[in-house]
């Protein structure tokens, strides 16, 4: 066959149906999930898709991650309600009323419920209850002030643009380990690329995320096997500053504030098994840690949290050392069930009266 | 630009479509068009290595010529020298300098010389031991009289940097391309289809195999061999064997696939390397476009079995292999060790041609017991390749008789991958072609199901975006 004749080859014919096919049953699938995400998430969902599902944009304004404002959102295992604010939360008036007590939980997706089923599940709205049933006389609002992903810089940012101008009483900042997991990408230095052209499947691609996320066994390591960080060889510095900046900026708009120390499921004194399928949340989120790197790297950033906060005179809640592990409390890794939002938010109310922060039902 | 990337797929259809669809009647702009395209793969990689191909594609056009054209082969040997110099030189200046360099600093100080000669900041170009070769191959067929002095540089620059095969081979020999590029050459029927097929296998073994094993064995056992008990470590010896076959051959079929796809063949790298009776068989199985360059132009080239002492002659190619993938003493050791192996072997047929005695025919049992010797042989001589260093292999090496720890972490994704990758290694052949007559046989839409499931399946599999362990070479 000359070469000029390929076109007419019937199998050469064949190959580029079978290409067009092939796209189009890909795109098809694309198409279907986009269109899955827009049903739940409405108009932003195919703009800014992040994490876990498609509840999330991009606030240009505040440079942060924020749900979609004033969505009911039935995912499937969980149904996510936000405020105009686009936090997990009830809607809040700006202007705090006279007999009112404001407090604001800063952090992550253990704070925001990442896997409790409805908004009543999660600790903010747990500890609310709790400090409503202690205070029948005033009006108590426990803002979720967490975003799953966020990291310290997150917080910061969210505290300074969105919740210092509601006159908040207190803040309760239960950061979660975020920052711990950049110890796993690559040192944070990407190599100095002199390559032309270098493409990558966009962002918003959701075919590729739902599978991988869905597959992780395939992939998974025994805990023998994976490759482990020395979690004695990191640089701790820029944990220590960006938590520390957190804390400064708490303090500088004066609100009093309580430090909590980031709880897990699993510990040494468990089973090398129950501690595997336990870590299992953290092991793909901070893959390049040993179960045992694990331990050490979160006791050894709680307590450099506890350091800080202490230095400043800021209480802190041990969560760590509170809550038992297990299945019991939590429904992963670092993730509270409803009972476990329960039991954290007395243990956390404990502490505000121990603590005195909120004493005679106005703050301290 | 790596082939199991999105940029790579992308690449790929847009070039398929230009060099088959837009410019298909077109063949001179086809083939400026392609050779544009292998430019851009090879800079998406450096920008600045673009003017490094370049050079040493304009040096062997030009000197070819000057040696087809020379009246007497005093000349010709002249212009050939100076090729083969001019290209070695750059590729030892990338590649050896700093081994080099290294190796003097340690000899002095052996010496007892505070001397310390500080090391060059260079940066070992992807492939460049590959487009060299082919380069170097073009001025020698032309001097041996193999092929003639090409007329056209385009042609000549395709040849060198045509972009399937540029980083990892296969190693192509200018008298079976240049030929291809002619606009006259017959193609053959249904070329895209089991180009195709030949890309899908090459995928799988890549991502599906190579991958899988690197990460549940070879991986953790060479990062800590101290971790681990001895079986793994031998398990992981294995593993390796079989990663480094399946990423190396993965590639080719990748590379022959898309060049098949364009309308271009390939020879083939490898013809199951693991069923190799004896050391010298198992080079005439494993990269076979390398080994039968050296072959060709260096084992020949000083005597081969006709001139001077056959088993130096031997030593010397085998070194030359082994320095071919690395700059270090574990690839001279590992080249001077298959070298003895394949000189004791010379020596024993020689020593029964000499007193009549036939060679042994393996059959059976003792066929199966030859294959797992002579795998055994190549798997621990890879030790030495794969630790990175001498010291690395030691350090395995005695780790492995470290019996009182007893950590077997095995994985059942790691074990089925590395079951499945023996039995299909010890698969009658006729199968694999089975596998490709199949897959064209079969209707457009379930050949579009196939691409698909097994995109959507790899990218499930897939551990890590890691590059083909032979594009370090």
């Amino acid at each position: 066959m000359n070469k000029s004749d390929y076109i007419s080859s019937r199998g050469n014919r064949k190959v580029w149906i079978s290409f067009i096919l092939a796209i189009l049953m890909l795109s098809g699938a694309e198409a279907a999930l986009q269109f899955r995400a827009y049903m739940k998430g409405g108009d932003e969902a195919s703009v800014e898709t992040i994490d876990d599902g498609s509840i999330y944009y991009f606030n240009e304004d505040y440079q942060l991650k924020l749900i979609q404002p004033n969505i009911d959102v039935d995912e499937g295992h969980r149904v996510v309600r936000s405020n105009s604010l686009g936090l997990r939360s009830p809607e809040i008036q700006t202007k705090k009323q006279d007999n009112e007590i404001r407090i604001a939980m800063l952090g992550a997706s253990s704070v925001m419920g990442m896997i409790n089923p409805v908004n009543e599940d999660t600790i903010p709205y747990r500890l609310q209850a709790d400090l409503q049933a202690q205070f029948p006389d005033k009006k108590i609002n426990v803002i979720n002030g967490g975003i799953a992903g966020y990291y310290f810089a997150d917080q910061q940012q969210l505290f300074e643009k969105v919740l210092k101008p509601l006159d908040l009483d207190l803040v309760i900042f239960y950061s979660g380990f975020n920052n711990v997991s950049l110890y796993c990408e690559d040192g944070g230095v990407a190599p100095e690329n002199h390559g032309l052209l270098n493409l990558t499947l966009p962002k918003w691609v959701l075919s590729i995320e739902l599978l991988v996320k869905n597959t992780a066994i395939l992939r998974e390591l025994r805990p023998e096997v994976e490759q482990s960080t020395d979690p004695k060889s990191l640089n701790e510095k820029p944990f220590r500053d960006s938590f520390e900046s957190v804390l400064k900026s708490i303090q500088n708009a004066n609100v009093p504030l309580l430090v909590v120390r980031n709880p897990r499921a699993y510990s040494r004194d468990m089973s090398e098994e129950e501690q595997y399928e336990l870590s299992a949340f953290s092991r793909s989120k901070d893959g390049c840690f040993s179960i045992e790197g694990l331990h050490d790297v979160y006791d050894r950033h709680n307590n450099i949290m506890e350091e800080i906060s202490r230095g400043y005179g800021i209480p802190v809640l041990k969560l760590d050392q509170l809550v038992p592990g297990g299945h019991q409390y939590y429904g992963d890794s670092i993730h509270f069930n409803a009972e476990g939002s329960e039991f954290v938010a007395n243990l956390m109310l404990e502490e505000l009266n121990r603590d005195h922060l909120l004493s005679d039902g106005g703050v301290k | 630009m790596i082939f199991q990337s999105f940029q790579f797929l992308s690449f790929f259809l847009v070039v398929l479509f230009g060099a088959r669809i837009v410019l298909g009647k077109f063949p001179e702009l086809r083939k400026l068009f392609l050779l544009v395209a292998s430019y851009f793969f090879y800079m998406c990689w450096d920008w600045r290595f673009g003017g490094l191909i370049l050079a040493i594609t304009f040096i062997n056009y030009y000197i070819g010529p000057k040696i087809q054209n020379a009246d007497d082969d005093s000349v010709k040997k002249r212009w050939l020298a100076l090729s083969l110099i001019i290209s070695m030189a750059i590729l030892a200046y990338f590649k050896y300098a700093n081994f080099f360099i290294d190796s003097m600093n340690d000899l002095l100080t052996m010496l007892g010389f505070s001397v310390n000669i500080p090391l060059l900041n260079v940066l070992l170009p992807i492939g460049i031991s590959f487009y060299t070769f082919q380069s170097i191959s073009y001025t020698l067929d032309i001097y041996k009289g193999r092929t003639e002095a090409v007329e056209s540089f385009s042609d000549f620059a395709l040849f060198v940097a045509f972009f399937p095969q540029l980083v990892a081979g296969p190693i192509v020999r200018a008298s079976h391309f240049l030929p291809q590029l002619k606009n006259d050459h017959k193609e053959e029927p249904d070329s895209m289809e089991t180009g195709v097929a030949l890309m899908i296998r090459g995928f799988i073994k890549k991502i599906a195999f190579a991958d899988v094993l690197a990460v549940h064995f070879v991986d953790p056992a060479f990062a800590n061999p101290e971790l681990y008990s001895p079986l793994f470590l031998l398990v992981a010896i294995y593993a390796y064997s079989y990663q480094v076959y399946m990423d190396f051959s993965g590639y080719t079929d990748i590379a022959r696939g898309v060049a098949r796809t364009l309308g271009y063949e390939l020879q083939i790298n490898f013809n199951r390397p693991y069923q190799a009776v004896s050391v010298s068989n198992f080079w005439q199985r494993w990269h076979i476009s390398m080994s039968s360059f050296f072959r060709d132009y260096l084992f020949f080239g000083i005597g081969g079995s006709r001139y001077g002492n056959v088993y130096f002659n031997l030593m010397v190619t085998f070194i030359a292999i082994g320095i071919w993938h690395g700059a270090g003493w574990n690839f001279v050791l590992y080249g001077t060790l298959h070298g003895t192996f394949v000189g004791l072997e010379r020596w024993r047929r020689n020593k029964r041609a000499a007193e009549g005695i036939s060679e042994p025919e393996y059959q059976g049992i003792r066929l199966a017991a030859q294959w797992f010797w002579i795998f055994n042989v190549v798997a621990f001589s890879r030790l030495l390749f794969r630790g990175g260093s001498l010291d690395s292999a030691i350090h395995y090496a005695k780790a492995m008789t470290h019996f009182e720890v007893t950590s077997l972490p095995v994985n059942m994704v790691g074990v089925v991958i590395f079951v499945l990758a023996l039995i299909l290694h010890y698969t009658p052949l006729h199968w694999t072609y089975g596998w490709k007559s199949f897959y064209c046989r079969i209707p457009v839409v379930i050949q579009s199901g196939l691409i698909v499931g097994i995109l959507y399946f790899l990218v499930a599999i897939s551990t890590k975006e890691a590059p083909f362990i032979y594009f370090q070479f």
